[in-house]
């Protein structure tokens, strides 16, 4: 069985290591980006390049998914040659297993090389990245997608999902489709769904103090978004003000009109008078019970994050599999 | 006696239609059958669930004494070879010859060499460039070299010119005398079917009306022609199977295992396509059909 994927394998493999090694050629030939946290900055070119890798690594999934998972069956089946294949002394489900062994292996080791050289070309500017630039850090949602070990768990799961609408739909350029869609619309939920969960997120609570408050306007009147500073290296998921109870609440109304008087249109003149006046707002917002919660994963639990994402999608990608057999054995 | 198939109220069902229903046969080890039949009549269905690529809706059906594709043993004693004869088009001739040794425990790789070798394929030539003829003797040739005790043929032939088809069904003839292996080869051609079958399974309307031993279906089958006449007056073991009449005269086709004792009756013999086609043309029969003969 193993001859006969690779035999089968063989230019789709080419295609993707060409492509690699395009990549790799084109990396190496413009060499790491030379940046310090206080030096100069990341040129055009660099910063093209660094974005591209990121957005490289997001998409490296899906044409696995949709170019090596799901044509495995329905191309088969097109073929007429599951007649074939099937009538020898092979079961269609070790037949499936076998196949889907060395692909997956195939995709595992293209996208550890791609993460590993995108990861390498970046290593600077990631070193560099801070809350406030010029890099996003590891921990925030588009770079950690990009980095460490979870591209490759995407690469097995589009793969999975990709043999999955394969066997299902026995036809590859809708299977490719279906493929594609599915797993935007699954990577994008899961972002937002999934990975906040993962682990239970770490809150800090406390109270809004009138040197490092920020005001947000979400119109040009009340009510105002007081944010806190936010703890360092973490990914911020939510700020919120609680009332005396604990419940997300509105800032209280009198809030802005304590803060700004005079109105938006109508500043008042910075001086002794205008902090006095502003404490004194803080002041009572804390007598009344009022708090600042901000929920973020901090960055410490980058790898940990990682394993548990990691770990999940593994397991969606066996459930997938799983189905593609159940479809597979239905084919006739 | 083993049988190398037996089904038993055999039906399959694609979404609101019968493709196959109450099959009910069995077939003695290392016969030559021909399933004939209209198209559509079920000759693919019942060769699918015979491979093991379908599951029957009710009923079963057992090859060589195992349930067909029911694991690897069961695999590897019947080779099938589909309607399209399906090949891979980017492998050559000699990477489909290593898919069957690896893909298949018992492959007789002197045997695949050889009719490789006798038929003129070059093995190196890509399988998508060879004719429809080649392409029926490649995965002819996995089929046999397989070893299998069963090669289930579907309409091998029916892309083939008249010569290499008579070549094919020559060549395919010596490989089952000198292996031993039992065949059943759909046809639409009962020319073809006569060349080479020994056993016959005619289907009908995804029924089977006519199955046997063709020796025995000859014999017992007759054809008779004199004054006009009902019938229903016939003696009560001669089963009509076709009855036409002029002013005068009546010719009929019986079915009787005793012999015509009227003197009114001319009596002649049955050609093995006038045999079929006169089951194909009477509607399903009422009376006792043939095709439980064969039953126990």
């Amino acid at each position: 069985m193993t001859w006969l994927t690779l035999r089968q394998f063989r230019l789709s493999a080419i295609a993707v290591g060409a492509l690699l090694a395009a990549v790799a050629a084109v990396l190496l030939t413009v060499g790491r980006p030379v940046v310090t946290a206080a030096g100069p900055g990341l040129t055009t070119d660099d910063s093209t390049y660094y974005y591209l890798g990121i957005v490289a690594l997001h998409v490296f999934p899906a044409i696995i998914g949709a170019f090596w998972g799901a044509p495995l069956v329905s191309r088969e089946v097109e073929n007429g040659t599951h007649r074939l294949v099937w009538n020898q002394s092979v079961t269609r489900t070790r037949w499936l297993i076998a196949k889907t062994a060395v692909v997956a292996l195939a995709a595992v080791v293209a996208t550890g090389l791609f993460s590993l050289l995108v990861s390498w070309w970046a290593g600077p500017v990631d070193a560099i990245a801070t809350e406030n630039g010029p890099a996003a850090l590891r921990i925030e949602p588009m770079i950690f997608g990009a980095r460490g070990v979870v591209p490759i768990a995407y690469a097995v799961f589009a793969f999975a999902l990709g043999v999955a609408m394969s066997a299902l739909l026995r036809r590859t350029v809708p299977a490719m489709a279906v493929t594609l869609v599915l797993f935007t619309v699954f990577q994008v939920t899961a972002l937002s769904l999934v990975r906040p969960n993962l682990l239970p997120p770490e809150q800090q609570v406390q109270q809004f103090s009138a040197d490092d408050t920020t005001f947000y306007f979400a119109g040009t009147g009340p009510p105002l978004e007081l944010l806190m500073p936010v703890p360092e290296h973490s990914w911020v998921l939510e700020q919120q003000t609680l009332d005396r109870a604990g419940n997300p609440v509105a800032s209280p109304a009198w809030m802005f009109e304590c803060l700004f008087p005079g109105g938006l249109d109508n500043p008042q003149p910075p001086g002794p008078d205008f902090r006095e006046r502003n404490e004194a707002c803080f002041d009572r917002l804390a007598a009344e019970g009022y708090q600042g919660r901000v929920t973020h994963q901090p960055d410490s639990r980058f790898w940990t994050l990682q394993w548990t994402e990691t770990a999940l999608y593994l397991a969606l990608a066996a459930l997938l599999t799983w189905f593609a057999l159940h479809w597979t054995r239905r084919i006739s | 006696m083993t049988a190398m198939l037996r089904a038993r109220g055999l039906g399959k069902k694609y979404r609101q239609r019968w493709a196959l229903s109450d099959c009910t046969l069995e077939i003695p080890a290392g016969r030559v059958v021909g399933l004939v039949g209209p198209n559509g009549a079920g000759k693919s269905t019942l060769l699918g669930l015979a491979a093991g690529m379908t599951t029957p809706t009710t009923g079963e059906i057992e090859v060589c004494d195992g349930r067909p594709g029911s694991g690897p043993a069961q695999l590897a004693k019947v080779g099938f070879v589909s309607q399209d004869t399906p090949t891979y088009a980017g492998l050559t001739v000699a990477e489909h010859l290593r898919l069957g040794a690896r893909l298949n425990p018992g492959w007789d790789a002197d045997l695949a060499r050889g009719r490789v070798e006798r038929l003129g394929l070059d093995p190196s030539q890509r399988a998508g460039r060879l004719s429809g003829g080649q392409r029926a003797q490649l995965a002819l040739t996995i089929g046999i070299a397989k070893r299998p005790e069963v090669l289930l043929l579907d309409e091998p032939v029916a892309a083939l010119d008249p010569l290499a088809r008579r070549g094919f069904l020559q060549d395919l003839m010596e490989t089952v005398a000198e292996h031993g292996v039992g065949v059943v080869l759909s046809s639409h051609l009962i020319t073809d079917v006569e060349r080479v079958c020994d056993h016959l399974v005619t289907l009908v309307d995804s029924r089977v009306v006519l199955a046997g031993e063709i020796d025995d279906l000859l014999d017992t089958h007759h054809r008779l022609t004199g004054p006009r006449r009902d019938p229903a007056t016939l003696p009560a073991d001669q089963h009509v199977v076709t009855a036409v009449h002029t002013d005068r005269q009546t010719t009929l086709l019986v079915r009787t295992e005793s012999p015509i004792i009227d003197p009114a009756w001319t009596v002649g013999k049955v050609s093995l396509e006038d045999l079929v086609l006169a089951y194909l043309d009477s509607p399903a029969p009422a009376t006792p059909r043939p095709a439980l003969e064969v039953l126990r």
